[in-house]
């Protein structure tokens, strides 16, 4: 009987996204670097979705 | 030609197109489970879509484009997680649902729970995911009747029955061939429809930062994450949207069943990331831009027909408007295939006409479509305001009561039956309890204690409870351990 293998490096990747982005969810009166928004709304609401493509990617190839 | 007669010709190409299809995949249906599920006859664009766009509704292109625009980028974070969920489903339990299923020829996700669990959850599943997803019908059909109020001034009811017959009909046809193609398509018009909205909106706002300058006027707090709404609600929802999608939407989670190839699984996570990305990221963008082209609106949930109305030429907002009919056909479909199967396979043929043939099963498939389909639109006739909450609620039901069972059922051999069934049956009164907590103490079934959303509440009960009462009963037989934990692909799938 084969064992399942848990998704371990994916698991990191989903606790990372997770917590930091909470953390930067929390993080109040943060000024504007560039485009009138904050670094929280840069990360979150634009540079997030590149992390969140590359990691369903790298699950696609390796199955991790 | 008047902006009316464009806009009805694009939607009426449109509803041909569709219809087109239900008739197209009419033959290949032969029996209830082509008709249900389609397994190992759907290839990845089409499952990776259908996933993508039965998740995404008339709550994305009209609730949350309306939600953004008042609440500002505290909403953002709900909705990348929305776009994340493709990774937290396909990841945590896609492959295991698609080995187990392949294993138990299931066809449906309470077949999942039942194999687990035993009969008693599989029913309480099944009546869950019904009773929380015809609201969720509903809900789509007002947006869209909303929409052809606005747009085409087409009356309300008649518009609902319209589009409504439309989806019925298709649905009926072509069973989940037609369910996933149609929503391949409208995938497509949904991706189109933003191309071609998004550098509108940001041109008439002036560009990125001019927009985000005139935001700020229009909505100070709303200019970042953290302004204008308690900072347990933002990070509630980026919790909830995302990770919880793994037991709050079986409408979508179903796809996984529909292959029991490990390759087109992965694909299809690819085709679907890559196409909820771009519409919420395109999505956000348009959002602020509403609020900076339309300060004033008085229904949040028609900001997107007035944008098209009032940018577009009306052939271009046509097709714009035919991608946000789409988004809530692609969900009215599956979740009416959803509720028939689970009518069907878990009820029916279980529990009413014992050893019912395929071609019985299908036709008693196709009549419980068409109940459930009725059922939505006169539920939708006279429905309570905002789209986008009516969703939620049955979501964060399904989301508290399933999302631990079925990730601890499907990794953790030491979940037994009793600790399953105890974790659903508590996730779901603990959510409904928060629901109620928050209505009698803030007057709204949208504010709740601590900020803290139904669905993690109920959530965190349902993982106590499991592993507690799990750890305190005896492990469950070799027979169901081996059926879910023996990760041999079975024999006869193809490589």
């Amino acid at each position: 009987m084969k064992k399942p293998k848990f998704p371990v490096v994916s698991l990191v990747l989903m606790l990372i996204y997770l917590i930091g982005g909470s953390i930067l969810c929390a993080l109040p009166n943060l000024p504007a670097i560039a485009g009138g928004i904050d670094i929280a709304v840069w990360i979150i609401g634009y540079v997030g979705y590149v992390y969140v493509i590359l990691a369903c990617l790298y699950y696609a190839k390796k199955g991790k | 030609m008047s902006a009316t007669t464009q806009y009805i010709i694009v939607i009426v190409a449109y509803f041909i197109a569709m219809l087109g299809i239900g008739f197209l995949f009419n033959n290949k249906v032969t029996s209830d489970k082509d008709y249900f599920i389609a397994k190992d006859k759907l290839n990845a664009p089409a499952i990776g879509f259908s996933f993508s766009a039965t998740q995404m509704s008339g709550s994305t292109y009209m609730g949350t484009v309306g939600s953004i625009r008042t609440l500002g980028y505290a909403f953002i974070p709900a909705a990348i997680s929305s776009a994340a969920a493709p990774w937290f489903c396909y990841v945590l339990v896609g492959d295991r649902i698609r080995k187990v299923s392949a294993r138990l020829k299931s066809v449906t996700m309470a077949d999942i729970f039942e194999a687990r669990f035993g009969k008693v959850a599989g029913l309480l599943a099944t009546i869950i995911m019904m009773v929380a997803s015809v609201p969720t019908i509903a809900a789509q059909l007002k947006a869209a009747g909303n929409s052809f109020e606005v747009l085409l001034g087409i009356p309300y009811i008649a518009a609902l029955f319209i589009f409504g017959g439309i989806v019925i009909l298709y649905t009926i046809l072509g069973g989940m061939f037609a369910v996933a193609w149609t929503d391949l398509i409208q995938g497509i018009l949904m991706i189109c429809g933003f191309v071609i909205l998004l550098p509108v909106v940001l041109t008439n706002c002036g560009g990125f930062t001019a927009m985000h300058e005139a935001y700020a006027q229009f909505n100070p707090a709303g200019i970042s994450i953290s302004g204008s709404q308690p900072m347990m609600w933002v990070i509630s929802g980026f919790l909830v949207w995302g990770f919880f999608q793994v037991g709050g939407q079986p409408a979508a989670t179903t796809r996984f069943l529909t292959t029991s190839n490990e390759k087109t699984l992965k694909s299809a996570l690819v085709y679907s990331i890559l196409f909820e990305s771009f519409i919420f990221l395109a999505l956000a963008v348009i959002s602020i831009g509403a609020g900076v082209l339309l300060p004033v609106v008085e229904n949040s949930d028609m900001a997107l027909p007035m944008l098209i109305q009032g940018y577009l030429p009306p052939i271009v907002g046509g097709i714009v408007l035919a991608a946000a009919l789409g988004a809530m056909m692609s969900t009215i479909d599956s979740v009416l295939l959803m509720v028939s199967s689970l009518f069907v396979n878990n009820i029916y043929e279980k529990y009413i006409k014992k050893g019912e043939n395929a071609k019985s099963g299908l036709n008693a498939g196709r009549i419980t479509t068409i109940v459930v389909g009725v059922l939505g639109l006169l539920v939708a006739i006279n429905p309570p305001d905002a789209v986008l909450w009516i969703i939620t609620t049955g979501f964060s039901l399904m989301a508290a009561a399933f999302t631990f069972p079925l990730l601890l059922g499907l990794w953790w051999p030491r979940t037994t039956k009793a600790g399953g069934l105890a974790g659903i049956v508590t996730g779901s009164i603990a959510c409904l309890a928060w629901y109620i907590a928050g209505y009698v103490l803030y007057g709204s079934l949208s504010k709740w204690i601590g900020g803290i959303w139904p669905a993690i509440f109920g959530s965190v009960i349902s993982l106590v409870v499991t592993v507690v009462v799990s750890l305190a009963t005896k492990p469950d037989s070799k027979e169901v351990l081996d059926v879910f934990f023996d990760d041999t692909e079975v024999e006869g799938e193809p490589a």
